[in-house]
């Protein structure tokens, strides 16, 4: 007696299961469920998959997102504490680890996420040797080093999410403070992603007219409309957010996205993430293409992010 | 000296600053944030007001969330425990209130969810009179109920968002269950959002075939494909997470 499904559904072929856009995300904590649920939302997958080491918060968050299928077109979900889930997959976006608590400084937490990543990247890329590396644990820049090191792949494949959080923040925040929407403020922050990040003044404009023109002093201290202070509040960001919620987790989710729909689509759009830079792991411009990154924008900038980061 | 502002922009016309599609989620949890980052990425909202007793809490996410401004389109987002943000929403989505612990049913929430309810209720419709209500809190039909009793306001403006959800579980699991994606298959689940919501057998329907004319059995218990197990899960499914 044949079930209802034969009834219904006559194979014609033979069916190709094999996933064309699959993302892995290792962590679901806020930020990695964060990242999952924008991914969702913006359909960049066919097939996500989560790693984490606590099963029942995996197994858990897994049928959450599951039970929203209706409302996105993700069609496979799937998870596992082995990295044997993450085969096959496109991306592979780490965001394992440690995370800073109220006060902490992202360095304080290298140790324990060097562990981490020892124990997860030699897996991750046994199952998916194509696949690119997105590394969002903290402190990024260094971990992007660590997990590039520990995976054996071409630094192009091994990207950190770094300063293109803080230029979102930046964006954020002159566009408050103009009255204008981010998307028509233009700003880049690079170098470390944290206490030590390098605004770019020169290159803040609106509409192309560059604000340092319309005052010279622009983030310098004499500056009299206080927009350094915007740069301070872009680095303090964070600490401010995990004292008042405990972390961060939605503006993370949105800037990986971002990145994530940058490199799956192969967009060729200019974006400040971490990678190599003559034996530096640090954030300058990089186009975002399919296989990577591809090349460094404005070898001027990255002198000065060198200069600021190495003083 | 002018500013850059000044330099940089001059307002040829009055700004008309009043919101045209403002949403108000009472209340910061995980189900309140899930909530708005889905609104968000949808595009549903040109302002956002986040409402919750916890300030500290509430203040971190309104600003987690405007962080990301630069890739989403709700210009506005704003926040305050006090319901005055509020003011002008189209539509206000109640999530406040004490949620299942494990094992823990539904109706166990009634009494203390009521208070939060009375004290919330009078000052949004207040501040926004023609607007309409989602509740989600547990249980949600007891509490869509006193919600409209609160409020005053018509009973077509107050809606629970009841089983939609239970509903989107029993697509998930017929979809999974046929190899077919939920979108595809169609099925009804009404009653109760909770252990006594029903199941309409007759209408799940994939492509306009009706499961039932290929198993009349469908969803008894002597079915021998075990589809009455489908809703046992999406009943069952709140409490296992």
């Amino acid at each position: 007696m044949s079930t209802i499904k034969e009834q219904l559904i006559e194979n014609l072929i033979e069916e190709d299961k094999v996933s064309q856009s699959k993302i892995t995300i290792i962590g679901t904590g806020a930020v990695g469920m964060a990242c999952a649920i924008c991914i969702l939302l913006k359909d960049l997958a066919d097939e996500l998959a989560l790693v984490d080491v606590a099963v029942d918060k995996l197994k858990g968050e897994m049928m959450d997102l599951q039970h929203g299928s209706l409302f996105f077109n993700t069609p496979k979900i799937i998870s596992g504490k082995d990295c044997s889930v993450s085969a096959n997959s496109k991306l592979v976006i780490v965001t394992a680890g440690a995370r800073q608590q109220e006060g902490e400084s992202r360095l304080s937490l290298v140790q324990r996420n060097v562990n981490i990543m020892k124990s997860i990247i030699p897996a991750i890329v046994h199952h998916s040797p194509d696949c690119k590396m997105l590394i969002v644990s903290n402190p990024v820049d260094i971990l992007t080093y660590v997990v590039w090191k520990l995976s054996g792949l071409p630094a192009t494949r091994v990207i950190g999410s770094g300063c293109n959080l803080d230029s979102a923040r930046f964006r954020y925040l002159i566009g408050e403070k103009l009255g204008v929407h981010p998307t028509s403020c233009h700003g880049w922050i690079i170098g470390e992603h944290g206490d030590s990040s390098v605004p770019l003044w020169s290159g803040v404009n609106v509409a192309g007219v560059a604000l340092k023109t319309l005052d010279p002093k622009l983030g310098t201290d004499s500056d009299t409309g206080q927009w350094k202070n915007i740069h301070r509040q872009v680095v303090g960001s964070a600490y401010e957010i995990i004292k008042l919620k405990g972390y961060t987790s939605w503006a993370i989710g949105l800037s990986v996205t971002d990145l994530v729909g940058s490199i799956l689509k192969n967009l060729r759009r200019v974006h400040p993430v971490s990678t190599m830079v003559k034996k530096l792991i640090l954030c300058i411009k990089y186009m975002l293409i399919h296989s990577g990154w591809l090349i460094p924008i404005f070898t001027y900038c990255y002198k000065k992010a060198v200069t600021a980061s190495t003083m | 000296m002018s500013t850059i502002k000044e330099q940089l922009i001059e307002n040829l016309i009055e700004e008309d600053k009043v919101s045209q599609s403002k949403i108000t989620i009472i209340g910061t949890g995980a189900v309140g944030m899930a909530c708005a980052i889905c609104i968000l990425l949808k595009d549903l909202a040109d302002e956002l007001a986040l409402v919750d007793v916890a300030v500290d809490k509430l203040k971190g996410e309104m600003m987690d969330l405007q962080h990301g401004s630069l890739f989403f389109n709700t210009p506005k987002i704003i926040s305050g425990k006090d319901c005055s943000v509020s003011a002008n929403s189209k539509l206000v989505i109640v999530t406040a209130g004490a949620r299942q612990q494990e094992g823990e049913s539904r109706l166990s929430l009634v009494q203390r969810n009521v208070n939060i309810m009375k004290s919330i209720i009078p000052a949004i419709v207040h501040h926004s009179p023609d607007c309409k209500m989602l509740i989600v809190s547990n249980p949600v039909d007891i509490l869509t109920y006193v919600v409209w009793k609160l409020s005053g306001l018509p009973a077509t403006r107050v809606i629970g968002s009841g089983c939609n959800l239970d509903s989107a579980r029993f697509r998930y699991l017929i979809g999974e269950k046929l190899g077919v994606h939920p979108t595809s298959c169609h099925g009804w689940i009404i009653g109760e959002h909770g252990d006594s919501s029903v199941p309409l057998w007759s209408g799940v329907n994939v492509a306009g075939v009706a499961l039932k004319t290929l198993d009349p059995k469908l969803g008894t218990d002597s079915d021998t494909g075990q589809w009455k197990n489908i809703h046992r899960q999406v009943v069952g499914r709140a409490y296992m997470e």
